[in-house]
């Protein structure tokens, strides 16, 4: 009889420690009244340190438990995405992606908290150039409003192998770069050819231009828009609507689109470019098979900097630069985009003043300045006082002295080109277009499938359309 | 206690006291099935249903039908969704079946090569993904190096429709023969020995023992195992989205993957859920076919 | 000959891939866009990283390494028991709505898991139980069972009749008869299914992405996938997590490898 009862309880006993684990988070949950804040992971550990400290001082002064988790950037964008369709959300979220794919579509679907205190409080210290990003349509309740605090920006910078150059014969100094539009394609074109008849066996694989022309990477999307303005071209005017299909406006993307087929055909760029991810032109520049490669971020010059097989950093300092876009065909300077990173409160969130409060106490000045250094510059900050830091006029030191040749080429575009924020906050729709990665496929039309530049911007410009036309 | 031990089973309790523990009305044998299914109902009630009733219920607006099909990587993705499906499946199963009859003789040498051949299906997806495509990089990747070492032109694999789709093809195959061939090698031991004696005394070769014992035996598994496989590689994201994620130009999407980009990427469940609900009518024959033939 | 060919050429096409794994693991960072069949001068730097926990991406390595395994073995454990209890009502028992009951598991296939991933994720908030481990053990559960099932009721059948009768003789009731005479004869196949579930689990990327957050609490795949999202991807140390990543599906396979063969199908031949 006992022995039939021991079996039996053997039995259930799977079911009951499951259900006993089931037990556990519901009610460490039911204790409620956390801040659930997810952020994107750090580049480097410092990031996620010095944003460590700030919640623990955050929690100190508050007197209250907050939640932090670090995830990867594509990663968090599918939880967001998630959380908000499924209503199950967090109280502060901050992704890389936010500015693009999660401010315009969920503003408009009135699924964020509208945040325009928190950034009128901070008007005074804001670049002002930055701020727009965030300022969206909500479709519910028929006006613009801030659904996003701004904090930091991207742009775009152009990296290159000065050694490589050297090698060549070439001149390295990036102040003498030829600026000149066709000039300055030639240059790499040119250096690939030298290097490539210099030694065959060594360069064989190497390729003058890194330029990504991918459907599954957003530095396309950069690549494209930066060539886009450098040949007068507008997509929507200040409304929103689609300006691309006027004569001016549609010549600009028939030749931006041929620029970038050409480019690819010519043999300057590597094959591989149709199918790269963001990482991919990294990889290929460290690798040292690109003599240079735009990037919308500092992200290579920071790691050499941090390359634990390069002690004096001589690579950082001494065998690569970073230099602007070239100047249009026309000869006017380059015109930059800025790319100016959020963070976001959802709508469902049941803690929207403590995450105000968490959001204001994050972007204080002394506060954020050490948090956005962790970063080693690759991020500009979008607050005018924290931007006067010296470290963005004069970057790092080298061991031998050297003068830091990335940081301050970022900081001269932020502050001194002609620069605008992205123009996805002016309608959804064109976050849409991104996503799909419209540009990319019309280059690829004209790559893979040998169509005409003008056939192929036609076919983009009518997927705009109907894009566009979805929202109503 | 122990008194008789039967066909290897343990001794059993006191069947008196176990007779006694179960009041007339347990004994009822439905009510004893379903106790015993519990569990998977459960399940079904619990975890499936209401997903699936949601998701079909996302999936009803016809909006979204228009959407997707007004999106012009939409056709493509049908036909790279049937390719992967129809050449994946049968040219892995056609493999495994082949690959079965040699694996499955007594030598040691065979049952080495077994058992190394059996480690893909060991290794999980996104390492073997990884290693993949490292070696298909245009540039550093140990294929066009080789490639050029024996003088040919190299090839950028997976920036070009066609090969980037066969390798989505090709490492399915890598990684799921070995289970399907497993599931073979089983059904051939399956088959009673006195059969092939008898052919033997008949002076049937090997292709004839193929034809007439083998394969007329393993035909409802073969169907079965292809059932199942092509339901399975229906939905199968992992493999296109991290060889190719749709590159180049978003010629080489699957449904799997375009409907995981429509979801994730640009926050549509509702053409997520569509462009799948457009594979159902033909999942759905499948797994009603299934039911027929297979008795669970 | 033909047959050494053949043998060559399987075990190239099946272990290249692995070995090339391996390679680029112990490669240096300096020569990782050297292609070659072979490295001069391996380093195991990349695993000393690992284990050491020394470097960002791979912080928490032991820990989301105990996560996968803690969701794994749960998994299997679950499958195995809710799969031997399904199957015993299914091929050994006859009762109403059987036929509805079967129908119902199979139908768990006609939407992939992957579009379910959603809704499931709304579903697990309802229930409370984001965040835990226990909702992605569910959710395995959920879609590896049905094949389990198929799996087991079909070897089931396949076991001569006399298991009820013996159970009878001895006047053992159903539940005996399910645990001293069922259960020992199912073994076999309960391995290959148990394994086949373990694997399942450990494979997971997509759900255990969605239901777990946090770099302390995910499972490997979704650490590895943190890799590849940054554009500065460490390939050597990724291979290197990769390979140890692989090792525990490997060596539960080969501890198991003789139940494999005989449990993933068994009757099916002469069941249909």
């Amino acid at each position: 009889m006992r022995q039939t009862r021991r079996e039996f309880l053997k039995s259930t006993a799977l079911a009951a420690s499951a259900t006993s684990l089931a037990g556990v988070p519901a009610v460490a949950r039911a204790q409620g009244g956390k801040l659930v804040v997810w952020w994107n992971k750090g580049y480097y550990p410092e990031e996620d340190i010095a944003m460590q400290k700030i919640v623990k001082e955050f929690e100190a002064k508050q007197k209250v438990e907050v939640d932090l988790s670090f995830t990867a950037q594509e990663d968090l964008l599918k939880k967001i995405t998630a959380a908000l369709i499924a209503r199950r959300v967090p109280d502060v979220a901050f992704c890389f992606y936010n500015d693009w794919q999660v401010v315009p579509k969920y503003g408009w679907d009135d699924k964020l908290a509208d945040v325009s205190d928190v950034v009128k409080e901070l008007k005074s210290r804001y670049n002002e150039k930055m701020l727009e990003v965030a300022y969206v349509w909500n479709n519910k309740t028929k006006k613009r409003a801030y659904y996003g605090v701004p904090i930091e920006a991207q742009t775009m910078h152009i990296h290159y192998w000065r050694d490589l150059l050297r090698e060549a014969g070439m001149e390295d100094d990036p102040a003498k770069i030829p600026l000149k539009w066709d000039e300055y394609w030639g240059y790499w074109k040119k250096a690939q050819d030298t290097l490539r008849k210099k030694d065959a066996a060594k360069y064989g694989k190497l390729y003058g231009i890194g330029m990504t022309e991918s459907t599954r990477a957003s530095d396309t999307l950069y690549n494209f828009e930066m060539a886009l303005l450098s040949f007068n071209g507008e997509l929507l005017d200040k409304n929103g609507k689609i300006v691309a299909d006027q004569p001016k406006n549609k010549k600009a993307v028939v030749d931006t689109l041929k620029f970038f087929g050409e480019l690819f055909t010519s043999g300057y760029v590597p094959p591989d470019a149709t199918n790269w991810t963001d990482g991919d032109n990294n990889a290929g520049f460290h690798s040292r098979t690109l003599v240079m490669t735009p990037n919308p971020s500092q992200s290579i010059p920071a790691a050499q900097f941090f390359n634990k097989d390069d002690a004096e950093k001589k690579n950082y300092f001494d065998n690569m630069a970073t230099i602007e876009w070239p100047d249009g065909p026309d000869g006017k300077k380059a015109r930059y985009l800025s790319a100016v990173k959020t963070i976001i409160i959802p709508k469902d969130s049941k803690n929207q003043a403590k995450a105000k409060d968490f959001i204001k106490f994050v972007v204080e000045k002394d506060r954020f300045l050490e948090y956005i250094k962790a970063a080693n510059g690759r991020w500009f900050p979008a607050f005018t006082d924290v931007a006067a830091d010296p470290f963005w006029k004069e970057g790092h030191k080298g061991p031998k002295g050297q003068k830091d040749l990335h940081v301050p080429v970022a900081t001269k575009i932020f502050l001194e080109r002609d620069n605008k924020v992205f123009e996805h906050y002016k309608h959804p729709a064109l976050s849409q277009v991104y996503d799909e990665f419209a540009y990319a496929k019309a280059i690829s039309r004209i790559i893979t499938d040998k169509w005409p530049a003008e056939k192929a911007a036609d076919e983009m410009i009518e997927r705009m359309k109907a894009i566009f036309a979805q929202y109503k | 206690m122990s008194r008789t031990v039967r066909e290897g089973g343990l001794a059993p309790p006191s069947p008196v006291a176990v007779a006694r523990r179960w009041p007339a009305v347990l004994r009822s044998p439905t009510l004893q099935g379903f106790i015993f299914t519990a569990p998977l109902l459960f399940l079904f009630a619990a975890f499936v249903l209401y997903p699936m009733l949601s998701g079909l219920y996302a999936a009803s607006d016809p909006d979204s039908y228009r959407a997707i099909f007004g999106d012009p990587v939409f056709r493509q993705t049908v036909s790279n969704t049937l390719w992967y499906v129809i050449v994946a499946v049968n040219v892995k199963l056609v493999l495994a079946l082949l690959l079965s009859g040699i694996l499955d003789y007594p030598f040691v040498s065979i049952r080495v090569l077994a058992a190394l051949f059996l480690i893909p299906w060991a290794i999980p997806a996104l390492p073997g993904i990884l290693s993949f495509r490292w070696m298909l990089n245009s540039q550093w990747g140990i294929f066009n190096h080789l490639l050029t070492k024996l003088g040919f032109q190299s090839v950028p694999w997976l920036a070009q429709h066609d090969t980037a789709l066969a390798f989505v093809i090709i490492f399915h195959i890598w990684k799921y023969l070995p289970f399907w061939t497993i599931i073979f090698l089983a059904g051939r031991r399956a088959i009673p020995n006195e059969l092939y004696e008898a052919a033997a005394i008949d002076g049937g070769g090997v292709m004839q023992n193929f034809f007439s014992i083998t394969f007329p035996l393993l035909k409802s598994l073969y169907l079965i195992c292809t059932l199942l496989s092509m339901v399975f590689t229906l939905g199968d994201f992992t493999v296109p989205w991290l060889l190719t994620g749709g590159a180049p130009g978003d010629t080489t999407h699957v449904l799997a993957t375009l409907a995981y980009r429509y979801t994730f990427a640009m926050g549509r469940l509702e053409w997520g859920l569509s462009t799948f609900a457009v594979a159902l009518p033909v999942t759905l024959l499948f797994i009603g076919m299934l039911m027929r033939w297979v008795k669970i | 000959m033909t047959m050494l060919a053949l043998t060559i050429v399987i075990l190239v096409w099946t272990l290249f891939p692995v070995y090339y794994m391996v390679l680029l693991s112990v490669t240096p960072t300096n020569d990782l866009f050297q292609p070659a069949l072979y490295i001069d001068n391996p380093t195991l730097r990349s695993y000393v990283y690992t284990m050491g926990q020394d470097n960002p991406f791979v912080r928490y390595f032991w820990q989301q390494l105990l996560t996968s395994l803690t969701v794994s073995l749960w998994t299997m454990v679950l499958v195995g028991a809710i799969a031997a209890m399904g199957s015993f009502a299914m091929a050994r028992m006859k009762f109403r709505f059987r036929r509805y009951v079967s129908g119902l598991t199979l139908f768990t296939y006609v939407i992939p898991s992957s579009f379910l991933s959603i809704p499931f994720f709304k579903l697990m908030a309802d229930y409370d139980l984001i965040d835990t481990k226990l909702s992605l053990v569910l959710a395995m559960v959920t879609f590896a069972t049905p094949y389990a099932l198929w799996v087991l009721s079909d070897y089931a059948r396949s076991l001569p009749p006399e298991i009820e009768e013996a159970g009878a003789i001895d006047g053992a009731g159903t539940v005996a008869t399910f645990f001293y005479l069922y259960v020992p004869l199912i073994i076999p196949p309960l391995i290959a299914i148990g394994t086949y579930a373990f694997l399942y689990a450990w494979n997971e990327y997509l759900y255990a992405l969605l239901l777990l957050t946090g770099e302390q609490h995910i499972p490997l795949p979704v650490a590895m996938s943190n890799f590849l999202t940054t554009d500065n991807a460490p390939w050597n140390l990724l291979m290197a997590v990769s390979t140890v990543y692989s090792i525990p599906p490997v060596v539960l396979y080969y501890a198991f490898k003789r139940y494999l063969v005989g449990g993933l199908v068994s009757g099916a031949v002469s069941g249909t």
